[in-house]
This record gives C-alpha cells, structure tokens and sequence, in this order.
C-alpha cells in the first residue's frame, strides 16, 4: 500500500539524503566508482524494505528519530548527488559559504527562541507571515544580485514545496530548515572560520619571520 | 549589482524564483484571520440550568466532607494494568464517550488508547474498546512511534469528534508529539492518525492534555505545552482541516505546563497551569481572544505540579478540578467562581481525599481501603487482587503508598450534570457525576474515603 502523498514525499527524501550521504563516503578518497554507484543504490532499495511487526519500510524507522527533512537539505542532498554522478564540479566555494552561513544565522536565530529563550518564538512566523516572506525576497535578490544562484535556488524550492503543502508541516521553517542541515551549516561555518583563523595566524607568523637576505 | 540573469539555465532559476514568491505570498494573503472564541453557553437566570431529576438511580454518595452528593463509577475495567490521563466527551445521544491511556506501565511499549461509554440513564460505562494501540498508530503515521500517552477527546466545531494523543519516536515524554484522528460517527471508526507539527526541532516535546475551545470561524484551541529544555505552556490554532494554522506561547510560563482554557466572553479567556516547579497553580488571561496572553503569575492555589481541569457550565459558573494540597495528589477537589472571576479564596468541593493527606498510607492500610471500594463497586476477589497490585507497583515505595487522585477532566452535558474523570490509584478511571446547583450543606467529618450515601 502506498503511504498518503505527504508521507511518501517525506520518506523520499529522507531516502535521498540517506542515499547522498552513502555516496559521497564512498566515494571519500577515490572518487566515485562502480562498486559506490552500486552500493548507492542497494541502499536505496534497502531503506523500501518492510520490517518488524508494522511491516514498515526501513526508512520510515529512521523517519521517527530524524523527523520529516526540509526541501532544502534534500535539494542540496540531491545536487551534490546529481554532480558527483555526473563527475561535475562541485558548486563554487563561495556559493557553499552563502549557503552555510545563511542556514546557520538562520539556526541560531529560530532553535533558541522556539525552544524557549524568551516569550517570543520565531517558528510562529513560518505560518503565513508577510515579514518572512519579505525577509526571503530580500535576501534573495541580494543573493542574486551578487551573483549567487544557489541560496535563491534552494529558497525558491522551499517556497514552493510550502505553497503546494508537499510536507505534513504548514510551516515555512520546516521547508527552509531542519536541525540536520542546521548542524551541517554551523559545522561548516566553524571549519571555514577556523581554516580561515589558522591561515591569518600562518601569514602573520610568515610575516614575522626576518627575512634571509 | 547585476540582476539581469544569464544563460538558459539562470532564466529558469530566475523564473521559478519569480513563481515562488508569488504562490507563497498568495497563500499568506489567503491565511485566515484570527477570529473571536466561539460564543460560551448562555447564561441562564438562576434555575433554568437545574439538571434533569434522578430515576431508578443507586443512591448517591456524599462528598468526603459531607457538604454535596454525587454518583460515581469507575469506568475502566482491565484490571492489572496501569492507567491514567482520561478525557471526556459527550455524544449526540446524550451518552458520554471517555478515552485513556492503559498498559503493563506509563511510557511501556504495550500502551494503547482505550474508550468507554456511559449511558445516563443506567450511569453504566460500556466495556472498554482500544481506539488505538502503537502498531496502528505507526501504520497510519507511517514512522516509528516508541509509546503512546495522554489523549484528548473533543467535539469540532463541525460537529466530528476529533482525538488527540501524545506519541513518542525518541526519547522520553520531553520528546512528544501530538498525532490527531477524526471520527465521524461519534467515535466507533477513526480516520487514520495524521501528525500535527508544532516544533522546528525534530517536531518534539509538545504535549496536550486542555481541554480544547473553538473560536467563530470554526478553528479550535488546542491547549498544549512544551517540555524539552524549558516548560511552558502553548494555544495551538487548528484549522477545519486539522493542520496547525497559528500558535501563541503563554508568557512568563516557563516552569509551567497543561494549561487550561475558561472562555468568558467574545474576546476574554483565563488560562490556569499547572506548575512544574511544585510551587501554585499559575494563571494568565487574555482580551483579545487568544492572540496575546497575559504574563503567567501565581494563583494562591498551590499546585504539587500535578494536572487541573476545568469548564464553563451554562450557568456561566467557572469550574476547576485540580490537586489543592501543596505536596501529593491525595486530595482532589473542584472549584467555583462567576465569570471571568478569581478561585483565591473560595471553598473547595472536596471529591476524594486520603484521611491524612500529610501522611503516606501503611501497605496494610493501602490494600484494605482500595480492595474495600473496589469491591463495594462490583470488583470480584480477583480483579480486586490485580487492581491492588497494579496501584501498589506504582505508588508504593518501602512500606508505605501515597493515594493518588489525580489527572482531571471536566465537562457538563447538555442535561445539566457536571462530569468529573480522574486516574484512581493509577489503576481505574473514576467518573464522577453532580448537579453543579445543588444546596449545600454545612461541612461535617474531616476528610476520608467518600463514603456512601445514605
């Protein structure tokens, strides 16, 4: 039997994502092979399996703990997918970096106050609020503006997944974000910010150094 | 600054970011507006709310402290097992619909929703029926559920009944969610269990147990709190449609939980909560029918963190079933007040009471008072036996238990009567049944055990 439309939105991409991460371990230090396209997909197949005595698939197992995943991370799930298949360059530096540190803002602004940092609580704006949505047009046109496609591109997705109900959410937030990807972002920020501390401190020490001649 | 998009590829990037701020800032602009509650029953002149005479009844008993009478029943009947959180409902036929959670143990996998109904005539309850166990929910949720709790049951404002319950996937109650179902024919067939999300984080910690109120354009209240981290307590809107359109979080609430809702008008409601912290019952308003609530601030009621209920009757009367002893739940009592009005300082209508509540209870004790009770109401030796056995697995601790009457429901039918669900011991439902106008009478002996009625 086929899950209603929303559930089985939410168990693909929580498929995909599972898929996305197998695929890029294997294909960690020697790209990506035969045997890692192979294993890619018998794990996707695997996840659709029933089991126990619900006769739910495996994936729907995971779905309890990870809870539903937004678009976003599904799209980023799926294009990196998409151009490791395909042998394509990953998407530039910079575009990741805007990716990384508007998802993080966004975590540290929306988990705090909706856990209960205070009386006021940011999720109630993903219900239909003009200010969120005037947020997310500003940022993407700057985005844009600045020549950067994919953060615009993600948000766009989000949108439209939140205007067709394709979740069992009615929240913005759970298109834009999830803690996964929120975690994933700030994980990012931090090695960014920290590759970029260590470099400044390498060049002020090279700095330092008389020089020879 | 460079808008001007470049290639195949950026003209569709481009036009699908065009199309999605368009569909999504026509969505928000279709949101409905919040509307004022849905008006409260109408105040009738004083004797008009006389609920309808008693026939053929058994005699009804009198209050521990003598000042009132009242029927009561229990309504759960597996003995052995745990029980606890009943809601209530009233069916179109006047009989009463009441859910609750049962299992080997609170928070085990076994844990299932069961339902009974009472016929007013007989004030008997039915055998009880699973509404739901967690292998159902986990089909019909089509994701892993680990245990099952407290469920809601409440009329829409469409006239369905519509069920609420705390579900867990991960971790303990502070990782709740709240799965809803729908029943058309007044709670004899379910729809499948759809899941409400209320939380950005995994969707957890947030519970129900209020009663729910509806506002004029047909969304419901849901009372609800959240756990994880900090506590405190929330008014979920919900749709026709049962999707989460709106919440508001009640401020200065954030040791406190299971709020509860008394509409007094239009645009007027109080909130009471429960306290985390063991400290008073805590209180809250708003007058603008929900949209902004009133910092929480303590009552002079004091709460041992356990759970209240409470209703409006057609009288316009206020009423609270709630635990008024500062440290265990061995008294349970109701309160009274006019509209929109304070509980601080009225006199309690004491329900059950322990004989000294400030003292925990001999095993001895223990067992000869539930056994006596259980079998004054039809319970054979044996089922005696396991209802005792289960009551003392769960309250006692050395040699010594604590009587506990506690988890309230309230509700008034529509023949006048005032309805009053609570866990007894742990191991029944109880259902208490009284005429909310009758005369009282002077207080008599301390608290004890309800005695019968003469």
């Amino acid at each position: 039997m086929l899950p209603p439309a929303n559930d089985l939105i939410a168990l693909l991409g929580i498929n995909l994502v599972l898929c996305a991460a197998c695929l890029r371990l294997l294909s960690w230090r020697h790209g990506v092979t035969l045997w890692g396209k192979v294993a890619t997909a018998a794990v996707f197949v695997l996840l659709w399996c029933p089991v126990g005595p619900a006769r739910l698939p495996v994936v729907a197992y995971v779905r309890g703990i990870s809870s539903d995943l937004s678009i976003s991370l599904v799209a980023i799930a799926c294009l990196g997918m998409y151009q490791r298949l395909q042998c394509m360059p990953l998407s530039a530096q910079r575009e990741r970096t805007a990716v990384s540190m508007a998802f993080a803002a966004v975590a540290l602004f929306l988990y705090p106050t909706a856990l209960g940092w205070g009386d006021w609580d940011a999720y109630r704006l993903g219900w239909g609020s003009p200010a969120l949505w005037a947020v997310l047009l500003t940022l993407s046109l700057v985005c844009w503006a600045r020549g950067l496609r994919l953060l615009p591109a993600l948000v766009a997705l989000a949108l439209l997944g939140w205007a067709a109900g394709a979740l069992e959410s009615r929240n913005q937030w759970d298109y834009l974000i999830d803690p996964w990807l929120a975690v994933a972002a700030i994980f990012q920020c931090l090695r960014s910010a920290l590759r970029w501390g260590l470099a400044r401190l390498w060049g002020a020490r090279q700095g330092a150094v008389p020089s020879a001649s | 600054m460079n808008f001007k998009p470049s290639g195949a590829l950026e003209r569709f990037a481009a036009a699908l970011l065009v199309l999605a701020f368009a569909l999504a800032g026509w969505k928000i602009l279709q949101r409905p507006e919040a509307s004022a509650f849905a008006a409260p029953p109408a105040t009738l002149s004083p004797g008009t709310g006389q609920p309808a005479p008693r026939r053929g009844l058994p005699a009804q008993q009198r209050s521990p402290d003598g000042r009132f009478r009242f029927d009561a029943q229990f309504v759960s009947s597996s003995p052995g097992l745990a029980v606890h959180a009943p809601s209530l409902v009233e069916l179109r036929d006047g009989r009463l619909r009441a859910v609750w959670f049962s299992g080997s143990r609170e928070g085990a996998g076994d844990v299932t929703i069961q339902s009974a109904v009472m016929d007013p005539a007989s004030l008997r309850w039915s055998a009880e029926s699973t509404l739901f166990d967690r292998q159902a929910l986990q089909q019909g949720l089509w994701r892993y559920v680990k245990k099952l709790g407290n469920p809601v049951i409440a009329r829409a404002p469409d006239g369905s009944l519509n069920l609420w319950v705390v579900t867990v996937s991960l971790g303990g109650w502070a990782g709740s969610s709240i799965t809803w179902a729908r029943s058309t024919d007044e709670g004899a067939t379910w729809s499948a269990p759809r899941r409400l999300v209320t939380s950005p984080f995994l969707n957890i910690s947030t519970l129900v147990k209020g009663v729910p109120v509806s506002f004029e354009n047909g969304e419901t209240g849901l009372p609800v709190y959240h756990e994880f981290v900090a506590k405190f307590g929330e008014v979920l809107r919900i749709d026709a449609q049962g999707q989460v359109v709106d919440k508001v979080r009640i401020p200065g609430s954030r040791t406190n939980l299971q709020p509860v809702i008394l509409v007094s008008g239009p645009e007027k409601a109080q909130v009471y909560l429960r306290s985390g912290n063991a400290t008073a019952l805590m209180a809250s308003g708003t007058s603008d029918a929900g949209r902004t609530w009133s910092p929480a601030h303590a009552s002079a009621w004091p709460n041992p963190d356990s759970a209240l209920a409470g209703t409006v009757t057609n009288t316009g009367k206020q009423w609270l079933a709630l635990n008024p002893a500062p440290r265990n739940r061995e008294i349970l009592a109701l309160l009274q007040t006019d509209t929109g009005g304070s509980f601080d300082g009225v006199t309690p209508w004491i329900v059950e009471s322990s004989a000294n509540p400030q003292v925990r209870t001999s095993i001895g004790d223990y067992e000869r008072l539930l056994t006596q009770e259980l079998k004054a109401r039809g319970a054979s030796d044996s089922e005696a036996q396991a209802y005792v056995a289960s009551a003392r697995r769960q309250l006692c601790s050395g040699d010594t238990c604590s009587q506990e009457f506690s988890y309230p429901y309230l509700l008034q039918s529509r023949d006048g009567y005032l309805h009053l669900v609570y866990t007894w011991h742990r191991t029944r439902i109880k259902h208490v049944r009284l005429d909310p106008l009758q005369n009282l009478e002077p207080a008599q002996a301390a608290p004890g055990h309800a005695s019968s009625g003469k």
